[in-house]
């Protein structure tokens, strides 16, 4: 039956063995024995191609990188290695009968790979290639590492453990109960004292034979004593190695706390920052209102100044068809600078190069042709020519305005009044900007 | 052609063409240890297999006997078990009791051919089934302590997916 069991069980894959081994202790036993076998089996296939594949690679190391055997040589080798890394883990217990080859995909993955390698086609990159071999050789190995390597260790020391109790149970035994035959004989032979002496053969070959026992029993425990000190040796080391790593374990436990505070504290840093970067963000947002109220406010003022001097221009002007044209430059050079940059977008056709050139003609801009005695019909606008300016000075002075009248007869008194007029109109207006000039100017110095 | 009687184990009596008896390895090494004569009336006991399961394996190996001699084994090569001939499959549709003593037939009479048909057979049976319906399927007991099983099992999850 086993035999009919094996032999369908040959035709499976491996990892498929897995399942049925569950199925009672039978079932189990073979396959852990397939298992076992199919390794072996592998192995010497594996020794077989890479025999077969070294012979047909050039002798100088340099000369194999380039022949076209070398990818079957690497995958080979590295084949090799895994092999070799699950022989060492596996095999001793193998042989002792404690386990049988556990990983069966492997054995299945590694077939696939020596498949390939025998095949005709060419095989993939060695790394492409044994990836999977890789993974699953090295879980197997780790799984082993950590549960089933501490059982076999444990049923390992049970057996010798055994094994050196009842060796050594035995010769005690035997020990004692050649001890209790001596006591009895003595005994005896005390009680015989009076007839014969004390049995000297007796007692010499005893002795001969206790002493034997007794060598033997030193040399027993001269060896037990070597390897308790080995054992006592090895958990030392062992107990220097957790040691070290405990202290390690704590060293990074330490780091890693570190870290953490400093990444806490980073947090921290980067939160503020961001508080303060809004808080700097929010006041450059009212930095710029501020600078749009105040842009705005400068050019309302700077209109108002313009209006208030073309108004002044052209109010006497209105009538000065006849008036002298000496006057002009004189009032023309105090404004003319500031006219040029601060015009708003209704002015934006307003050339004051051109202005500049013809000092002839008044300087009035376009827009200001209209002049304000004219009644304004189109829908009120924002503009300059809706405002409006109280300079009743001015009024008053185009009321009783000598020059429309007197212009003939009095010419230079007129010439004076006008300027007197312009300059106290002018004094009255820088005087009353003076202050919020100030201010203007100090808030954008601020900014 | 030379002719051969066979006598089961319930003493029933079969008379074949020697060709087809020598399907079996175990006949064939007994005619060609022991010679025979062309007028042997003695018939050679089977005591291990039955009429029933006689008549089966001489139906098989009459419907086989021109088949070329099946190749050693080879350590190597993997077996497949899906190459089961349409014949075979429809003669191995039988109780599952007949397929054992079938698969103890071939193996006593060294049938190479019966005997690997019949274990694919079984192995198909097998595949692909969990442990418990294996057990089902074979009447078989779960004779493994609570610790055993858990061993097994801890063996066996080193490539289970996390």
């Amino acid at each position: 039956m086993r035999e009919i069991t094996q032999s369908h069980k040959c035709d499976k894959k491996r990892e498929e063995i897995i399942l049925p081994q569950k199925v009672c202790k039978k079932f189990n036993e073979i396959g852990g024995n397939l298992l076992s076998r199919g390794f072996y089996q592998l192995e010497k296939r594996h020794v077989a191609i890479y025999k077969r594949v070294k012979s047909g690679l050039p002798r100088r190391e340099s000369e194999r990188k380039s022949h076209p055997l070398a990818r079957y040589n690497d995958i080979l080798q590295a084949v090799e290695t895994r092999l070799s890394m699950m022989n060492m883990t596996y095999l001793r217990y193998i042989e002792n009968g404690q386990i049988c080859f556990i990983p069966g995909k492997v054995l299945d993955e590694t077939k696939r790979i020596l498949d390939l390698v025998q095949g005709d086609g060419t095989p993939p990159r060695a790394h492409v290639l044994l990836q999977e071999l890789r993974d699953l050789s090295s879980m197997a190995i780790e799984h082993f590492d950590e549960h089933i390597l501490p059982k076999c260790r444990d049923e390992i020391q049970k057996k010798t453990g055994i094994q050196i109790f009842r060796n050594s149970e035995f010769h005690y035994l035997q020990f004692a109960a050649q001890l209790q035959r001596e006591l009895l004989e003595r005994t005896t032979s005390a009680r015989m004292v009076l007839h014969e002496p004390l049995g000297q053969p007796f007692s010499f070959e005893k002795m001969l034979k206790l002493k034997r026992i007794s060598k033997d029993h030193k040399y027993r425990i001269t060896y037990l004593t070597q390897n308790t000190q080995r054992l006592n040796l090895k958990l030392r080391r062992q107990n220097n190695k957790l040691r070290l790593q405990s202290a390690k374990l704590r060293e990074h436990e330490h780091k890693h706390q570190e870290q953490e505070r400093k990444l806490q504290e980073q947090n921290t840093k980067i939160l503020e920052q961001d508080a303060a970067l809004s808080d700097i963000k929010k006041h450059m947002e009212e930095w710029d209102q501020k600078y749009k109220d105040l842009t705005a406010e400068l050019v309302r003022a700077r209109e108002e100044i313009l209006l208030k001097t073309s108004s002044s221009q052209s109010s006497p002007n209105l009538n000065s068809s006849t008036q002298p044209r000496t006057f002009l430059p004189q009032f023309k050079s105090n404004i003319k600078p500031r006219r040029t940059y601060i015009l708003p977008k209704s002015y934006q056709t307003y050339d004051p190069d051109r202005k500049r050139k013809s000092s002839l003609s008044p300087e009035t801009p376009i827009k200001r042709s209209r002049s304000p005695n004219i009644p304004i019909k189109a829908k009120p606008r924002k503009s300059i020519q809706n405002l409006k300016f109280n300079i009743p000075d001015l009024e008053g002075f185009q009321a009783t305005d000598p020059i429309s009248t007197n212009v003939e007869t009095c010419p230079e008194t007129v010439v004076k009044e006008k300027t007197k007029f312009v300059s106290s109109f002018f004094d009255k207006l820088l005087h009353t900007n003076n202050t919020r000039k100030r201010k203007i100017t100090e808030d954008i110095d601020l900014k | 052609m030379p002719r051969i009687k066979l006598q089961s184990s319930d003493n029933e009596i079969f008379d074949i063409e020697v060709e087809i008896a020598k399907c079996s390895v175990t006949i064939k090494t007994m005619l060609e240890d022991l010679g025979m004569d062309d007028e042997e009336e003695e018939a050679v006991p089977l005591p291990n297999v039955n009429s029933a399961i006689l008549r089966k394996v001489l139906q098989w190996a009459t419907f086989h006997k021109d088949d070329p001699p099946p190749p050693e084994d080879d350590e190597n090569k993997e077996k497949r078990t899906d190459d089961i001939s349409s014949w075979d499959a429809d003669f191995l549709k039988v109780d599952q009791g007949t397929l054992f003593e079938l698969i103890l037939a071939a193996n006593y009479l060294d049938i190479k051919g019966l005997l690997d048909v019949t274990c694919k057979t079984v192995a198909n049976m097998i595949k692909g089934k969990a442990p418990e319906e294996i057990r089902k399927t074979f009447n078989i007991k779960n004779d493994f302590t609570a610790s055993e099983e858990d061993q097994v099992r801890k063996e066996n999850e080193w490539c289970e997916e996390k």
